[in-house]
């Protein structure tokens, strides 16, 4: 069932009942969701993801460890995929307990179908959004790491304000020589601006505060 | 009658001889009556003791006439006494001075009367020449004397002896005090001497602690003339001291004058002693008393339970400190008040009835109630009291943390029928819904799936196909379930065994005891004696007794204006079967629900699946039997349980 070309999202399904699996994978079908189902949270485990924006659709009630128990194991494993819970039977607490670590929704069975894609689109867009960020940061880093050790300490100062007569002073280096580390730092960075440098600078982390 | 008394004038006159000297015939006749009649005997002797002159009162020492002595010898008249006489005549004469002062004695010769004494002078008279020529005698007999001094000497040798034998130590002073006189017994238990006895000398054997007390005493004793006592040691000749019981007493003559003082000393050692032992025992007695008050107080004081004595009003006279220790307040709060103003607003009844049997005179041996602490939260007290002659005497321990653990095991019994409710009917509600919420959900998003492929610009019917083949096939899955579920409850129910409903009732009371108690339920059995039994399933008839009863306290936990009662009796319903009737005193069921109450899924229940009565009328209908509901008059509602007898029913 599964396509050959990597998909733009995957919707995951983890329920014990294999009318449900079937069911919702046909649900999301309908809408052109690409969905992946697994009987179990070990099964789940056991599966290698692909790397595309992701929302997990979760029953409150598996067999082996709980749908509760298992996105308190994923937020462990820093596994930052959204969770959508579904359950048979619900409570206030258990509902409580599963927004506060951060569930999209939860949603009694049987579920209006529109609930449903509502709160798996919602988490599909906000694991595309994480991963975004999360890809910025990474190519930054990449970046920083070519530049040399007096560049990065220029970046540094730079970001931090001062004026290259400062940091001539600071280095103990000729303000000409400053200057052109500078213009390395900059086209190597891949920045527009000294306020585009500020920003690497924080994702970073090696701004320093003036 | 001649007489000398003329010759002794004449010899004191200068008579030179002694032929002058005889012969009374010259006297004149008054000196001579004076001679005669004389006390005193008067004789004027010859140096060769012959009698010149004699008066009338020595001539009664022989009877002989004075006449009839004269010229006589004084061998011849008187020949007892011539041996002593003529003896001192040879005196005189020999030395020539006169003697005075010398005693004679004898008796008449013819013993007729006692020995007599006399007190005799002699004087020689002498002529110019010097030569002796007579000597005159003064005779005073002194018999009556000597033996009046005889008595007192045989009297004072008595006395004496009397004195030295006696047990007591005895002595004389006289009337200034000074002592001149210990008897013998003084002296062997002393071992003194009169000579270091004498005046005050006897101070040195008394104690040293004392002896200022006994002269002190004595001496106001001589001063104002009245009797001395008191009690003092003496030293013994050993050098231990004894005892003794001291007296003076003033003799006094007849003009009432103190002539002497005579004392005694008792020695009352032993009855010291004895009264020592005596006194040693009555203060070890008041140091036992005291010991043992100290000892009751110190339980009073440390006593980790609460000790008060009431009066009959139930006022506190008496607390000991456990009563601030537990409950917070001070003496001055609690004395002289009642505990009413702490007590637990439901205790106040059956405290009070306890006191009125107190005051009859009934002894409480349990009794527990609650009083404020004065931080507000309630102690727990039993109590054990005895009325004791218009006193009550009280003991109360607190037992809060005993009452915390039995309300923590009455909770635990609580839960525990809750679990037991929850694994059977619970979990089985639970387990059922889920059974057939699951297709449920399945036949729901097959649906809507399946409607959006339908809807599609191009739809795509081979995905509607099995969309709905999979919505058929999971209908049969839910009805499979419901099917099973009815099997569960329904047919083929293996092991009926005979059953005692009144046991398994019980049971089911023992177990709900707990959640009754805790919603304030009274429980009223009335189940009949000698109940035939019945036939079915010991368990699952459990669970619908239990049900019913936790059904029932429910439908009374918001009762607050009237008892809340559940009743239980039994009764033989027709021929084949026992009815149990379970009649609570709760909200009762809307007679609009009635018909739909053991439906399943048909709740009035915030919380709860609605399947507990549905499946209690299943248990009951399988066991051959009917379940049913009615209203209470005038309110709540009765439910009726009708279950087959094993003797008729014949063991369907």
């Amino acid at each position: 069932m599964k396509p050959q070309p990597q998909p733009q999202s995957m919707v995951l399904v983890v329920d014990d009942d294999a009318s449900v699996r079937q069911a919702m994978q046909r649900l999301f079908r309908s809408v052109g969701l690409q969905a992946e189902v697994f009987a179990s949270a070990a099964e789940f485990i056991r599966t290698k993801l692909a790397d595309v924006p992701s929302c997990l659709v979760l029953d409150v009630r598996l067999p082996g460890l709980s749908g509760l128990d298992f996105q308190t194991e994923l937020a462990e494993a820093d596994i930052k995929v959204p969770i959508v819970f579904m359950t048979g039977h619900g409570d206030i607490p258990m509902t409580v307990k599963a927004m506060k670590a951060g569930a999209i929704e939860f949603l009694a069975k049987p579920f209006r179908d529109q609930d449903m894609l509502d709160a798996v689109r919602l988490g599909l867009e906000r694991d595309r959004a994480r991963r975004e960020g999360e890809r910025g940061i990474a190519d930054m880093r990449a970046r920083f790491a070519t530049l040399t050790p007096r560049e990065q300490e220029v970046m540094a100062f730079v970001t931090a304000g001062l004026m290259n007569k400062q940091i001539a002073g600071e280095m103990q280096l000729a303000e000409i020589t400053v200057k052109l580390h500078r213009g390395s730092v900059m086209r190597k960075m891949g920045a527009k601006s000294l306020a585009d440098l500020v920003r690497m600078a924080d994702l970073v982390g090696i701004r320093k505060k003036s | 009658m001649s007489s000398g008394p003329r010759s002794i004038l004449s010899a004191l006159s200068g008579a030179e001889r002694a032929d002058d000297l005889s012969g009374s015939h010259h006297q004149p006749p008054e000196l001579r009556l004076i001679y005669d009649t004389a006390p005193i005997g008067l004789a004027f002797l010859s140096p060769d003791c012959r009698y010149l002159q004699i008066n009338q009162r020595l001539t009664e020492i022989c009877g002989i006439s004075v006449a009839d002595h004269i010229g006589r010898s004084v061998r011849e008249t008187v020949p007892q006494v011539a041996d002593q006489v003529e003896k001192i005549v040879e005196l005189i004469l020999s030395k020539g001075e006169p003697i005075t002062g010398i005693e004679v004695n004898g008796q008449r010769p013819d013993g007729a009367n006692a020995e007599r004494f006399w007190l005799t002078s002699w004087h020689p008279l002498k002529s110019a020449g010097g030569a002796i020529v007579g000597i005159n005698v003064v005779a005073e007999e002194i018999t009556e004397r000597k033996r009046a001094e005889a008595a007192l000497a045989a009297s004072e040798a008595r006395f004496r002896e009397l004195a030295d034998n006696i047990s007591q130590c005895a002595w004389t002073a006289d009337p200034t005090g000074s002592r001149n006189w210990f008897n013998k017994r003084w002296y062997e238990y002393t071992g003194s001497t009169l000579e270091g006895m004498r005046g005050w000398g006897w101070k040195k054997v008394h104690h040293p602690d004392h002896v200022e007390r006994a002269v002190l005493g004595m001496q106001q004793s001589f001063e104002r003339g009245i009797p001395w006592q008191d009690t003092h040691p003496l030293r013994g000749r050993d050098g231990h001291y004894r005892w003794f019981l001291s007296w003076a007493l003033p003799i006094r003559n007849g003009a009432g004058e103190v002539v002497r003082w005579f004392g005694t000393n008792t020695d009352v050692s032993e009855q010291i002693v004895a009264e020592k032992a005596l006194r040693d025992l009555n203060e070890t007695l008041e140091a036992r008393v005291e010991m043992e008050s100290r000892e009751r107080a110190r339980i009073w004081n440390v006593s980790q339970d609460m000790l008060a004595v009431v009066d009959t009003e139930g006022r506190l006279l008496s607390i000991n400190p456990a009563w601030t220790a537990t409950l917070g307040w001070s003496e001055a709060d609690l004395l002289g008040n009642s505990t009413e103003w702490l007590l637990h607003p439901s205790d106040r009844e059956r405290t009070h009835a306890e006191l009125v049997r107190l005051v009859e005179g009934l002894r409480t041996l349990r009794f527990e109630n609650r009083l404020r602490r004065k931080n507000g939260t309630f102690c727990w007290l039993s109590w054990t009291a005895v009325p004791d002659r218009r006193l009550i005497y009280a003991v109360a321990r607190d037992i809060t943390e005993l009452k915390d653990a039995e309300a923590a095991l009455q909770m635990s019994q609580r839960e525990l029928a809750r679990v037991s409710r929850q694994t059977t009917l619970g979990a089985m509600t639970a387990s059922i819904a889920h059974e057939i919420n699951q297709p449920l959900s399945a036949i729901v998003l097959n649906g809507n799936a399946a409607l959006r492929f339908l809807l599609r610009p191009e739809p795509d019917l081979e995905e509607v196909r099995a969309g709905l083949k999979n919505i058929v096939e999971d209908g049969h899955r839910a009805s499979q379930v419901i099917a099973s579920v009815r099997t569960m409850f329904g047919k083929n129910r293996p092991e009926k065994t005979e059953l005692d409903l009144d046991d398994l009732m019980r049971q089911v009371f023992t177990i709900a005891r707990g959640e009754m108690e805790n919603h304030l339920v009274s429980l009223q059995i009335d189940l009949l004696e000698d109940i035939p039994q019945i036939l079915g399933e010991h368990v699952p008839l459990q669970q619908v007794f239990l049900n019913l009863i936790m059904n029932a306290v429910e439908a009374m936990a918001a009762i607050e204006n009237r008892p809340r009662i559940l009743s239980v009796s039994s009764e033989i319903h027709g021929t084949h079967h026992v009815l149990i009737k379970l009649k609570d005193s709760g909200t009762g069921i809307d007679p609009n629900d009635m018909g739909r109450i053991f439906d399943a899924f048909f709740s009035t229940k915030s919380s709860g699946m609605g399947m507990g009565l549905a499946i209690c009328r299943s248990i009951v209908e399988a066991h051959g039997g009917r379940l049913w509901a009615s209203a209470a008059t005038p309110y709540g509602s009765i439910f009726h349980v009708a279950l087959p007898r094993a003797d008729t029913a014949g063991g369907r």
